[in-house]
């Protein structure tokens, strides 16, 4: 009986949106780098050379099936179809992958995974982190079938020696569209402005990291270069650790909730440097209630 | 702590204010505790008592017949007894006493006096506090009731204001107005002047600064706050002018009719008791027949079942609004609820247990506007205004 006759137009679609449109520079550069340089390369063909934005594409595109048919066809909602396509973040979480996945994924696993996942993913009531779950049964399932590597053909055929700056333009090995620092710095903070991302834990999940990375590299004289940006880290810690339904939203919940992804990814880095993050991920996003739980307390 | 949003008002509320003075029928609700002064049957003038509930007189706003008691009105959606009076459309006022004396001369207990008779629910604020806040901010960002009394009466309740604040040797007087209202700044600032002893204090168009819980601590500082005050709203320092000026009961008041289902907002000068019903089929062009009426505001309003209610003292405004189209999802764990909540309440925390302390809630609904999967905290929050 009770309620607000006016509502604030941000909405799921807004975030999805705005979280997508950030995203737009780097599947730009993405596109340029795993597509069209490889083309006019000739290291792949024309209908190849549309693969990066294909993965990002399917990606959207599971992510709004799975949405229609949970919601038309298990709910029996009645909404219009724009509500329907975001009633969840299916949709950002589907172009998110395309990002970060290889370009040499099997655009048959990257599918059926999605479909699969992204539909389980919605009985579950949102309790771990799918995007996660997604990539690590993509890279699994691909293991199968040969090594899953990051590095496109071109890459493949040369040997580079990369410094600061390389990595910074986005010329290290990585996903689709992840590895452009510069221009996810910007799109990182373009969403902290309209505040449609938990800044609170990207920053503390690259802290947390950086330092013991730093500080490891230090002692072993290993490349602090290449565990600060290879596979995918700053992408992870900026669009799949905040994912918003599955993290933490209390004040100091969101700073426990990145310094722990940190810890964790480092702990698995010795284990496997790919699916560290997205492990730390998933065992963070399980205890996330916890979390904010105790910092509720804590802050009281 | 600045907890507070910028809400748009995409309603156009007319300036001029629209009398409805002569209804048909004037209704009183019947407490259990009310005791009816005149005979059923009797013929009463306007302003005589009515009903009487411990100190506490109810005066009629209209001459005419009382009816009797009838079953068939709904006061906070429950259906009430209510007291009907005939009006005669006379206006006839009996044993009508003038003002003897310049509403700064009378002492403290002819105030307190006049203040009981005449605004019982004020005569409750103990006057002895050393601070003074007058409220000129709309609780709601869709009302305009607060700010067409300021532009109408604005002597006059600067005046009044004056006159208790000597009256009651009031060290701190605060008339905040909202720094949008700009026809009432200069007002107000042409006008101030001449009282010293009020100091006007403009506050950032936010919602929901107006509420007291909010405003006081944005106004005065610790000691000040430490030392107590009294919170008035602009239409008690109205009703006050009437009674001392006039020594008229509280028997008329404005309110705010505005939505998405009439074709303009306006404010309404009425009197209490009317219904509710009368109001809308007289005062209100409706473009759209499927409405809810909500009373007090879009945002902390409460939604009345039936437009069959009468208008008591405590209805600043009455919206007929269509439904928030969208539907309720799941929630997304965003956060904004606790981030927003002016009084550092955790909404979501508070709507998944029950047990949660919720006594806090000032029920101003900014966690239900802020939430992007339009989930309704209202039932389960319900602060001390429900």
């Amino acid at each position: 009986m009770n309620n607000v006759y006016i509502r604030n137009k941000k909405s799921i679609k807004t975030i999805s949106l705005m979280r997508i449109l950030c995203l737009v520079p780097l599947i730009i550069y993405g596109f340029y780098r795993t597509g069209i340089y490889l083309y006019t390369h000739k290291f792949c063909s024309l209908l190849m050379m549309f693969k990066p934005l294909l993965l990002i594409l399917t990606g959207a595109l599971i992510g709004g099936i799975v949405n229609i048919i949970y919601e038309l066809l298990i709910k029996h909602k009645k909404d219009s179809l724009s509500e329907i396509l975001f009633s969840s973040f299916h949709i950002e979480y589907g172009v998110v992958l395309g990002c970060i996945s290889s370009i040499n994924t099997n655009l048959a696993i990257f599918a059926g995974c999605l479909f699969v996942l992204f539909f389980i993913s919605k009985f579950f009531n949102n309790h771990i982190n799918i995007m996660a779950v997604c990539f690590i049964a993509i890279y699994l399932i691909s293991l199968t079938m040969g090594p899953y590597i990051f590095e496109s053909s071109y890459e493949l055929s040369k040997t580079f020696s990369l410094n600061l700056f390389d990595y910074l333009i986005g010329r290290a090995p990585g996903g689709i569209a992840s590895n452009h620092i510069i221009l996810l710095f910007i799109s990182v903070v373009a969403l902290a402005i309209t505040n449609n991302n938990k800044t609170e834990i990207t920053i503390a999940s690259i802290f947390t990291y950086s330092l013991i990375a730093i500080i490891y590299a230090i002692i072993t004289k290993g490349s602090i270069l290449n565990m600060l940006f290879l596979n995918n880290y700053l992408f992870i810690y900026s669009y799949i650790a905040t994912d918003s339904v599955t993290s933490s939203y209390t004040n100091y919940g969101k700073i426990a909730f990145g310094i722990l992804i940190g810890l964790i990814t480092f702990g698995f880095w010795f284990l496997n440097p790919v699916l560290a993050p997205f492990i730390a991920i998933i065992i963070v996003s399980i205890l996330n209630n916890l979390i904010d739980r105790i910092c509720r307390k804590i802050s009281k | 702590m600045n907890k507070t949003v910028t809400i748009k008002n995409n309603f156009t509320i007319l300036p001029e204010v629209e009398e409805y003075l002569n209804p048909d029928y004037i209704y009183f609700p019947l407490d259990e505790n009310v005791k009816i002064i005149p005979e059923i049957g009797d013929t009463i003038y306007k302003e005589d008592p009515v009903l009487k509930f411990g100190e506490k007189t109810i005066f009629s706003p209209v001459s005419g017949k009382i009816i009797g008691k009838i079953n068939t009105l709904v006061i906070n959606n429950q259906t009430t007894p209510c007291l009907a009076i005939e009006n005669d459309f006379r206006e006839k006022i009996k044993n009508k006493k003038g003002c003897v004396k310049y509403i700064n001369e009378y002492s403290q207990t002819e105030l307190y006096d006049i203040i009981s008779t005449y605004c019982p629910f004020l005569a409750e604020i103990n006057y002895a506090k050393k601070n003074i806040i007058i409220n000129g901010i709309d609780s709601d960002p869709f009302e305009k009731t607060y700010s067409t009394i300021i532009n109408k009466y604005c002597s006059k309740l600067l005046e009044t204001i004056d006159a208790i604040v000597t009256t009651f040797n009031i060290s701190t007087t605060i008339f905040t107005i909202s720094n949008h209202d700009s026809n009432n700044v200069t007002n107000l600032t042409n006008n101030i002047g001449t009282y010293p002893n009020i100091k006007l204090k403009l506050i950032s168009e936010s919602y929901p600064i107006s509420k007291e819980e909010l405003l006081a601590p944005t106004v005065l500082n610790k000691k000040q706050l430490a030392e107590g005050y009294i919170f008035l709203n602009i239409d008690d320092i109205l009703n006050l002018y009437n009674a001392l000026k006039r020594r008229r009961p509280i028997i008329e008041k404005y309110i705010t009719i505005s939505g998405d289902a009439i074709e303009t907002g306006k404010v309404i000068k009425t009197k209490i008791g009317v219904s509710l019903n009368d109001i809308i089929k007289n005062c209100c062009n409706i473009k759209s027949q499927k409405y809810h009426i909500v009373k007090n505001g879009l945002l902390a309003g409460t939604t009345l079942l039936t437009a069959n209610t009468p208008l008591t003292n405590d209805i600043d405004s009455i919206f007929l609004n269509s439904e928030c189209s969208t539907s309720e999802k799941k929630c997304i764990n965003c956060g904004l609820c606790n981030e927003k909540c002016p009084v550092g309440l955790n909404p979501k925390y508070i709507k998944e247990h029950k047990r949660a302390d919720r006594s806090k809630c000032i029920n101003c609904g900014l966690c239900t506007y802020i939430c992007p999967s339009k989930i309704n905290f209202k039932p389960f929050l319900g602060g001390k205004n429900e």
